[in-house]
Formats: C-alpha cells, sequence, structure tokens
C-alpha cells in the first residue's frame, strides 16, 4: 500500500515540478510593460485589456497587469515587487490616496497640463505626480418605479421612510464610502456632520465593505437607494435595456471622484509607461474606458455625441480638492469614534 | 510512556514551524513598534466572544434539531438522496449571496452583532448536524432502542443517557463554531457595518486603514493565544459505545425538526437560486468572457485539486507524527492567523511570478484548514486510534508498520474525505487567493470582478458553476478514496 501511496505522490510533485520549471516562450528582446491595477481595470470586463492589445499593437512590447486587492496591498506590492521586479505604471488609486502614495514610494514627475480637459477639473492636474484618466459623480440612485419620494438632500436621507432603505459602503474600506463622508462634512461642516453621521449610523440598512456589496443590495432589491454614480444608471440602460433606474440630485453640491495615474521612480520601462499613459488619454483611449468603465473621460473630445455627454454637463458639483494626509485621517478618525459613540450607546 | 524519537520530534517541529510561519515572515518582515489601544482592543474582543458564543450557542441547538431530523431522513430516504450536502451548501457559497438569500428569509434583516449570530448559525447548523448525527450514530445507536424497549421517556432518555455520552462531544461542536465564530472576517465586514467589529476586523483595519501591520501582527497573536486558552478545557470525546449505523429510534429522530429545516433552507435556496437564473439570461457574457472563464476553470481546479493534495499530505503527517502530547494540544488549540495576514505573509515570501502565486495560495489554504479539519474531529479520531498504536507497539511493531500496517488503513477513509472539503471549500476561496494571486487566477476572483461590474446575476451563475467544480472534486477524491479501499481490500 504504501508503495501506492508514494508512487501517486511522487507522480503529483513531478506534475507539480514539471509545471514549475517549464520553459515559457519568451521574446528575449521584446521589452515588458508591468502595470499595477485593480482587477476591475486591468480585466477583460475593465478598459485594460483594450488597452492592452491597443498598445501591445504599436510598442513591439508586452504589458503584463498586476493585480492588488486595494490600494495598501498595491502600495506594499510595489514596494516589494518594485525594486526587483519593476513596477513600470501604477493605475487606479483615487484622490485619497495619492498622499498615501507620495509618501511611501517615490513618483516620477508627470506633466500633463495641457491636456484638453474641462475646466471643472484641472484642479486634478494641480499635482506633480499623478494623471487623471477619469472621473464620475458620485450620487444616490434608486427606482422611478419606488413608491417612496425621491430623497433631495442628505437632511432627507434621515427621515424615517428611508429607514433601513439605504445601502451605503463603509468609508475605511471603500473610496465611494469615503466619499460620502468628505461629503457630509464639506456641505455640512463638522458639527453638524458629527450629528448627521450619528443619525445615518441607525439609518442605514448596511455599511458595505465594498461598493459591489452595496449595490448587490440594491440590485437585488433588498434595498431602495444605493451610494453610487450618476452614471450608474447608464450601464442599466445602455446594457440591460432597463430605464427605471435613476441617480438623484441632491441639494448639496455633489462630489467628485477622479481616478489616476503614476509612474514610481523606480521604473524600468519608463517611456513605455508614458507611452501608455498617452494611450489612454488619447480619444480613443478614453473612450474604451468610458465604455468599460461607465464613468467620464477627462479629454473633452472623447465625450462628443455619446451618451455620457448630457450626464457630464451636470454642474451641481463640489469644488475638487486632494485631501492631505491629515485631511483623511480626520475623516476616519471622525468615522471611528462616531462608531465607538455608538458602541458607547449600545 | 512515550519514546523520544528526535527524528519525530523534529518533524514535529518542522511542521508546527509551518503553521506559525505567517507570524514569523510578518513579525520579521515589520519593525514591532504598536500604536495600542486598550478601549478599541477590549470593544472588539468583547464583541468576538459575545458573536462567538451566541453563534456558537445557536448553532449547536439547531444543529442537534438537525441532526435528529438527519437521522429520520436517513432512516425514510437514505436510499434515494443524501440530504447532507443540502444542508452543507451554505458553508460553500460567497457571502452576499448567503446574505441575500437570509435577507429574503429574514426581512428587516438585523445588521450588526445579531446579524452576524444569525449568518454565522445558519451556515454552520449543516455542519453542526452532520457532525452531531454522527456522533449520535456511533455513540448511541442501539441504546436509543434499549431505552424504548424499557420504557425510558424521550426526557428521562436525553438526561440520563444521550447527555452524558455526547456531552464531551456537543462542548467540541460548539467549540468548533466559537473558533469559526470569533475568527470570522467577511461576515462581522459585511454584516457587522461599524456595530460588529471584531478582533478580525480590528486586524484589518489596522494593517488596511492605518497601515500598522505590527499591531495588526500583534492583535492577531494575542487572538490565537486566547482560542489557545479556551482549548486547553479538555473536550476530548469518549470513545466510541457501540456502533449500528441504522438508527431507527423514535428518540432520536424528528420529522418535524427535518421538514423545518428542509423549508427554511429551500425558501434561501429559492433566492439563491432565482439569482443563478438571472445569470442564465445573461447568456452572452459567457461568449464575451469564455476564455477568462476556461482559465478560471482551471484555475480554480489546480488550487482546489492542489488544497486537497496538500491537506492529504499534511494529515499524513499529522498521522504519523501524532501523540498525545504538546502535539496534539498544539494542534487542537492553535488557530491559522486571519486570512489577510496568511495571505499577506505568503505575497511577502519569495517571488510572485504565475506559478509561485499558484502555490502559495494552495499552501497559505492548506495552513488555514488543516487546524481547522483536524478541530472538526480528525484530531479526537487520532486520540481513539492511541489504543491501537499502543496494542502494536507493545507487541514490538515498528513505527513504519504502525503507520502503514494500522493507522492509514484506519484513517484514509477520513483523510479523502477532509481531503474533498478541504478541496471544496478552496473552489470557493477569495480572501487568499484575492490577496496573493496578481490576476483573476480562479472563478471566485472572477466572480467577485464582474460583481464589481454591475453583473450580480452573470455573479451568481458563475458562483453556482465554482459549487458544480467544488463538488465534482469534492467527489474525485472519493472516487480516489474508493481505488485506495479496494486496493487496501485487495
Amino acid at each position: 500500500m504504501q508503495h501506492f501511496i508514494i508512487f501517486i505522490f511522487s507522480i503529483f510533485f513531478v506534475l507539480v515540478l514539471s509545471f514549475f520549471n517549464r520553459k515559457t516562450v519568451v521574446d528575449e528582446a521584446q521589452k515588458t510593460l508591468r502595470v499595477y491595477g485593480y482587477s476591475s481595470f486591468t480585466s477583460k470586463l475593465g478598459p485594460g485589456f483594450e488597452l492592452k492589445k491597443k498598445f501591445e499593437s504599436i510598442c513591439n512590447c508586452k504589458v503584463e497587469f498586476v493585480e492588488a486587492a486595494d490600494s495598501g496591498v498595491l502600495l506594499q506590492r510595489i514596494k516589494l515587487e518594485g525594486a526587483t521586479l519593476g513596477a513600470d505604471l501604477v493605475i487606479g488609486l483615487d484622490q485619497y490616496d495619492l498622499q498615501k502614495a507620495l509618501s511611501e514610494i517615490n513618483w516620477r514627475k508627470l506633466d500633463f497640463s495641457q491636456l484638453d480637459i474641462d475646466e471643472i477639473i484641472r484642479p486634478a492636474l494641480s499635482n506633480s505626480y499623478f494623471v487623471p484618466f477619469d472621473w464620475g459623480v458620485i450620487a444616490f440612485v434608486g427606482r422611478k418605479e419606488d413608491p417612496l419620494p425621491a430623497p433631495k438632500s442628505l437632511k432627507d436621507l434621515t427621515k424615517s421612510i428611508y429607514k433601513n432603505k439605504i445601502a451605503l459602503m463603509d468609508p475605511r474600506t471603500s473610496s465611494p464610502g469615503m466619499q460620502f463622508l468628505s461629503w457630509v462634512y464639506d456641505s455640512m461642516g463638522k458639527d453638524e456632520g458629527e450629528k448627521y453621521l450619528e443619525q445615518i449610523m441607525n439609518q442605514a440598512h448596511s455599511f458595505s465593505p465594498s461598493w459591489s456589496t452595496a449595490y448587490g443590495f440594491f440590485s437585488k432589491r433588498q434595498v431602495s437607494y444605493v451610494l453610487s454614480y450618476l452614471t450608474s444608471p447608464l450601464y442599466h440602460q445602455l446594457i440591460e435595456h432597463n430605464n427605471s433606474i435613476e441617480a438623484f440630485t441632491f441639494t448639496e453640491k455633489h462630489p467628485i471622484q477622479f481616478e489616476f495615474a503614476g509612474i514610481p521612480l523606480d521604473c524600468k520601462e519608463c517611456s513605455l509607461a508614458e507611452e501608455f499613459i498617452n494611450l489612454m488619454l488619447s480619444d480613443e483611449g478614453q473612450k474604451i474606458i468610458m465604455n468599460k468603465n461607465f464613468m467620464f473621460p477627462v479629454i473633452k473630445s472623447a465625450l462628443v455625441g455619446t451618451p455620457f455627454e448630457p450626464l457630464a454637463k451636470f454642474n451641481h458639483l463640489a469644488q475638487f480638492k486632494i485631501p492631505s494626509v491629515s485631511d483623511v485621517d480626520f475623516l476616519i478618525k471622525s468615522w471611528t469614534s462616531i462608531r465607538r459613540g455608538e458602541k458607547n450607546a449600545k | 510512556m512515550q519514546n523520544r524519537n528526535p527524528i519525530k520530534t523534529f518533524s514535529q517541529g518542522v511542521l508546527t514551524f509551518f503553521l506559525l510561519c505567517p507570524f514569523l515572515v510578518l513579525f520579521f518582515h515589520f519593525q514591532i513598534s504598536t500604536r495600542w489601544d486598550w478601549n478599541e482592543f477590549w470593544w472588539a474582543l468583547r464583541n468576538s466572544i459575545w458573536q462567538g458564543l451566541w453563534s456558537a450557542l445557536l448553532s449547536t441547538c439547531g444543529g442537534m434539531a438537525l441532526a435528529s431530523g438527519l437521522i429520520f431522513c436517513e432512516n425514510r430516504f437514505s436510499r434515494w438522496v443524501n440530504f447532507n450536502v443540502f444542508f452543507l451548501l451554505p458553508n460553500f457559497l460567497p457571502n452576499l449571496f448567503i446574505l441575500i438569500g437570509l435577507m429574503s428569509l429574514i426581512d428587516p434583516f438585523p445588521m450588526g452583532s445579531i446579524g452576524v449570530v444569525i449568518v454565522h448559525a445558519f451556515i454552520n447548523f449543516g455542519l453542526c448536524g452532520v457532525i452531531l448525527k454522527e456522533v449520535i450514530k456511533t455513540k448511541l445507536s442501539k441504546l436509543s432502542d434499549v431505552a424504548f424497549i424499557l420504557g425510558a421517556g424521550r426526557l428521562h432518555f436525553y438526561s440520563k443517557v444521550l447527555w452524558p455520552l455526547i456531552r464531551k462531544d456537543i462542548l467540541q461542536v460548539f467549540f468548533l463554531v466559537f473558533v469559526t465564530a470569533f475568527s470570522s472576517f467577511a461576515i462581522p465586514l459585511v454584516v457587522g457595518g461599524g456595530k460588529g467589529i471584531n478582533l478580525e476586523i480590528l486586524i484589518f483595519e489596522k494593517m488596511k486603514i492605518y497601515n500598522d501591520w505590527s499591531t495588526a501582527v500583534l492583535i492577531s497573536g494575542i487572538q490565537s493565544l486566547l482560542l489557545f486558552a479556551f482549548s486547553l478545557m479538555n473536550f476530548n470525546a469518549n470513545t466510541v459505545v457501540d456502533v449500528n449505523p441504522h438508527l431507527q429510534s423514535r428518540f432520536l429522530e424528528s420529522r418535524l425538526s427535518f421538514y423545518v429545516f428542509s423549508f427554511l433552507y429551500l425558501v434561501f435556496f429559492y433566492s439563491y437560486f432565482s439569482g443563478v437564473w438571472e445569470g442564465i439570461s445573461s447568456w452572452v457574457d459567457f461568449e464575451l468572457y469564455a476564455e477568462e472563464i476556461v482559465t478560471g476553470v482551471f484555475g480554480t481546479l489546480a488550487i482546489s485539486i492542489g488544497v486537497g493534495c496538500a491537506i492529504f499530505a499534511l494529515l499524513m503527517l499529522i498521522t504519523r507524527l501524532h501523540q498525545t502530547n504538546w502535539f496534539h494540544r498544539f494542534l487542537n488549540g492553535y488557530i491559522a492567523p486571519s486570512t489577510a495576514l496568511v495571505g499577506f505573509a505568503f505575497m511577502v515570501v519569495g517571488p510572485n511570478t504565475s506559478s509561485f502565486v499558484l502555490l502559495k495560495i494552495v499552501l497559505g489554504l492548506a495552513l488555514s484548514y488543516v487546524i481547522y479539519l483536524y478541530k472538526m474531529g480528525y484530531g479526537n479520531y487520532l486520540i481513539e486510534l492511541g489504543r491501537y498504536k499502543e496494542k502494536a507497539e507493545l507487541l514490538g511493531a515498528s513505527e513504519n508498520q504502525i503507520f502503514w500496517k494500522i493507522l492509514f488503513p484506519l484513517t484514509y477513509k477520513r483523510m479523502f474525505l477532509y481531503s474533498g472539503i478541504a478541496a471544496f471549500w478552496a473552489t470557493g476561496d477569495y480572501g487568499i487567493s484575492k490577496m496573493i494571486a496578481n490576476r483573476d487566477i480562479s472563478l471566485a476572483l472572477l466572480s467577485e470582478t464582474f460583481l464589481s461590474h454591475y453583473r450580480i446575476g452573470f455573479s451568481s451563475l458563475l458562483s453556482f458553476i465554482l459549487l458544480v467544480l467544488g463538488l465534482l472534486v469534492f467527489l474525485a477524491f472519493r472516487g480516489v478514496q474508493i481505488v485506495i479501499s479496494r486496493k487496501i481490500n485487495y
């Protein structure tokens, strides 16, 4: 019997070893651009796949995507692998990650100030290291046929008729969740904002760890409203031919979320990385990003004649700023203390 | 008295080192300078204990009731269908789908600690029920018939026969769920909101939000020590009394329990399968993403079979090295660190090229599962086999002979069963894979990516394919077990 078991294990290990020692056919002369990002960008569902195909057809190089679970892991991964394997380009950081990214990794300076972009998003170009490649407006989304009157302001959300009807995200783990927290403080101020957050803690159905989970609750009709993007209804219209989803305009000015790309200082294929950014910011690249991410392009011309164009004219927007580390720290600490306040009350 | 064998002790040390390696890696990787907050720690600890105790209590009570329902259905319907799998399925579904299913059962669903307890209990009813049913089958068997014939009442039988005989088994099941719920991560993260933060979430927050890895490792270490301390309570079950695989006793079976649980699970699965059905309507995605899905299927199979084989090898090693000493206490009490820590520890060690990524995921998952499987009853079974080992030693058998001629023939079926279960779990893993993998190498990761692109229906469909794959791999392990059975019997 032992011989049989040893035989089985030997075969297994030989297979494993041969798998690990297999020689992959790689053109040694071909350069490889290593792009770090999130699966929502790099997968075939996201814009990464098409951009990669396009880029490989013109650059005589290979594009290798490296995914990470979140920005924390992404930055750790770059720190670990960047020097050895090379991290040439990082995609998908939002404005709340930028200062943290700057403090942990050295970045190459970029100058894209001449881009033909809308004035409302020009402040996103004010930094020297990261360039925005898409943007979205944070908004609450609901169904037209819902019997409840549509909420018109953040204050409305605290009304008793909306109790357990709203899916929100935990700001500590979700980028839209952080946008919501910032939205509350920016429009109400510190004291009022804290009171509001205490109320919303008991009012919301859930604070999911990610946008996808919260949106899942909404899709499955567990809640009537979800924090999402102004462009979310477009997905349902264009892909599902469902016109019943709508985004609500609130009296408070809506926050904008940007996604940025940056090149680490110890990149190995730095010029290729810049070329890839150029492709992302080209008219064609921007259209790919817009249609796959359901976010607005930063380049004006990419919008023209698309279903996104009328929505992009939405101008009830809060002023964009890149929060400092202390701003982000304040938001997180404030959330934590409100959570503790609730804990004490329990 | 046990003989000291230096090679055996060394091997035990190596295995212990492997199981502890995530702590060691992170300990040396990050500087130990913590920002300790006692208030936060006590609060999270209190939540962990509260959630653990109530989840364990509810699951064990429900499991006990379900066990009697399962005995009823085994007596009536076992020829046609195995109901165990039906009740175990929630163990393998992604959390979002469990939640959505439960929300259709309980509306409004209470978020926070109570919600966490409900989800834990629902997931563990099946597991507790199946384990306790097996315990009842092996330990009570004919006693219930005898008690019935002698005219004992049901209550009398439960208090004077059932409880004394399987008390420690029940406590062990309680402890198993307690450990799971105490160190649960994904469910409190989704259901707990800001209200149900436990130690695992605190570890996650320290890592993700504050980038404070040293505090995270420290909290994880304390959590492991606490559970180790809990495990020192003696839960070692009694030895087998009698075996009668076909129980007919009226005391032990319950028609009502079977129908009530079946109804609950059917409502739950209705909600799940309606999501899967929605996914079928977006069939066009299958053609568009066929290449990714096929790659995901192979990746899932590689991870799943790899984990199954690794668990089999680890269980063989544990069986070979097993002694009722510190080694058993360690395996029984130790819990692997949180998935985020295991994932991160494996990510920082060695290269992250695609083939190594696969190996790391397999090792990370095997490390996390083997301890759990040991607690699920494998450890106690090894203790029960100790008497055979002692007799063989007295008769002068060598260690090699004892293992291959006695222990292996007695344990291989369980090893295959547990390897199959681990392989099944591995098909749906998201946590460790997401941390280590540098792209969507498995269907579980792909399913999450679809979810983040509004495609919840297609994501449900992928989760269903995952279930089918898991079941196939599980059956493959059972098939190999049958081949080996024939070889042994031959």
